[in-house]
């Protein structure tokens, strides 16, 4: 992929709306956006092997962690990796949810939550995908993805919300 | 109405979009910087260090000087884009009681502003949508009579997130901010975090 295929405006949305993700602030993800184009310019464009938009979204990622870690922001919840998980990301096909709903629980989630259900949802990936993409276990992604769950269905089943899910 | 989960989420995802003004600056981007030979040392890589250590040294000094002005800017860009887009209202209604009824779902309980019911507002309709990543109502008012629609948002007043602020009762004056041709003012009242969009004063 050369320049101009990352500098198409559908490219540039998609990653902005992947920065949005983990941001939340849209300011915040436009800078992202704009550090992680510069880094690809300075040093990603003569790569010879694997996706533009991946390489992209990984120095948006690496960057969006040191800046969160340094403000601690940075979520310390820990991920039992080695537990078992009898789930796969098809768990969360069968929930479903109020468009209101979602955007309450959407602000719940931290943002490797949210990276999770970006990668699900939007680019169509795998645990196994997901997890080369942010270079964690696949039991790693297997416990977010379980613990979205348990996030989603808990607001569902508190009456808070007006939606619910099908088992 | 409830639909797949992985629908919702698409939804709320692409709601987010680069405007015109900054997809120009970033294409701009890719014309003005020439990639980099790969392995090279040269003067330019120093110079490029030194460049980057000024700007990180400036990235992490700014914010503790202007991170009030940063905070009432984003919100102020916030609330001027979703008033722009306008989206739907989940719910119409000229009350409070009827803001308070359908809006269950927050940390916070609406309440009326008097710095809104002063300048002569009348309520139609909310939808529920956040601010800074707080849950937050986003109600709509006008002037009874007038076309004009303007946008008043509540939410939780955090000042981990939001700063310090105006405070209403401690006679504070709501801080104005223009923003894509907006005036939006920020202030503190009853607890809530308010922003309430207007036209810019030679508009009024």
């Amino acid at each position: 992929m050369d320049n101009v295929t990352i500098f198409e405006r559908p490219v540039l949305q998609r990653l902005y709306r992947f920065g949005c993700t983990l941001c939340t602030n849209q300011d915040d993800a436009y800078d992202l956006l704009q550090y992680a184009l510069e880094k690809y310019l300075q040093h990603g464009a003569n790569r010879k092997h694997g996706s533009d938009v991946a390489y992209v979204r990984t120095i948006m990622r690496n960057r969006f962690i040191d800046d969160y870690r340094k403000s601690n922001r940075f979520p310390q919840e820990s991920y039992d990796d080695s537990s078992p998980v009898a789930i796969d990301e098809t768990c969360l096909e069968d929930v479903v949810i109020a468009q209101a709903d979602l955007e309450i629980v959407w602000g719940k989630l931290d943002p490797f939550e949210r990276e999770i259900m970006y990668y699900w949802a939007i680019e169509e990936m795998t645990a196994e995908e997901i997890s080369r993409q942010i270079d964690a276990p696949r039991g790693t992604v297997l416990s977010r993805i379980y613990r979205i769950r348990k996030k989603v269905t808990s607001e569902l089943g508190t009456g808070e919300l007006s939606g619910g899910y099908q088992t | 109405m409830n639909r797949p989960l992985k629908q919702s989420v698409r939804d709320h995802i692409e709601l987010y979009e680069l405007d015109d003004d900054q997809l120009h600056k970033l294409e701009s981007l890719g014309g003005q910087l020439a990639p980099a030979p790969d392995r090279r040392v040269s003067v330019y890589g120093f110079a490029l260090a030194g460049a980057v250590a000024a700007f990180l040294l400036a990235f992490f000094l700014t914010p503790l000087l202007v991170e009030t002005d940063n905070v009432r800017e984003r919100i102020a860009m916030e609330v001027a884009t979703n008033h722009i887009k306008l989206k739907p209202l989940e719910i119409e209604t000229h009350s409070i009681d009827g803001i308070r009824d359908y809006f269950k779902k927050l940390d916070f309980i609406p309440v009326s502003s008097k710095l809104v019911s002063d300048s002569g507002l009348e309520l139609i309709g909310g939808r529920y949508c956040s601010l800074q990543g707080i849950t937050a109502a986003q109600l709509r008012v006008r002037k009874p009579g007038s076309h004009v629609i303007q946008t008043l948002y509540q939410t939780e007043y955090r000042k981990d997130v939001f700063d310090d602020m105006p405070v209403l009762e401690e006679g504070h004056e709501p801080v104005a901010i223009y923003v894509k041709g907006i005036k939006v003012n920020i202030w503190v009242e009853k607890g809530l975090l308010f922003a309430l969009t207007d036209l810019p004063d030679d508009q009024n």
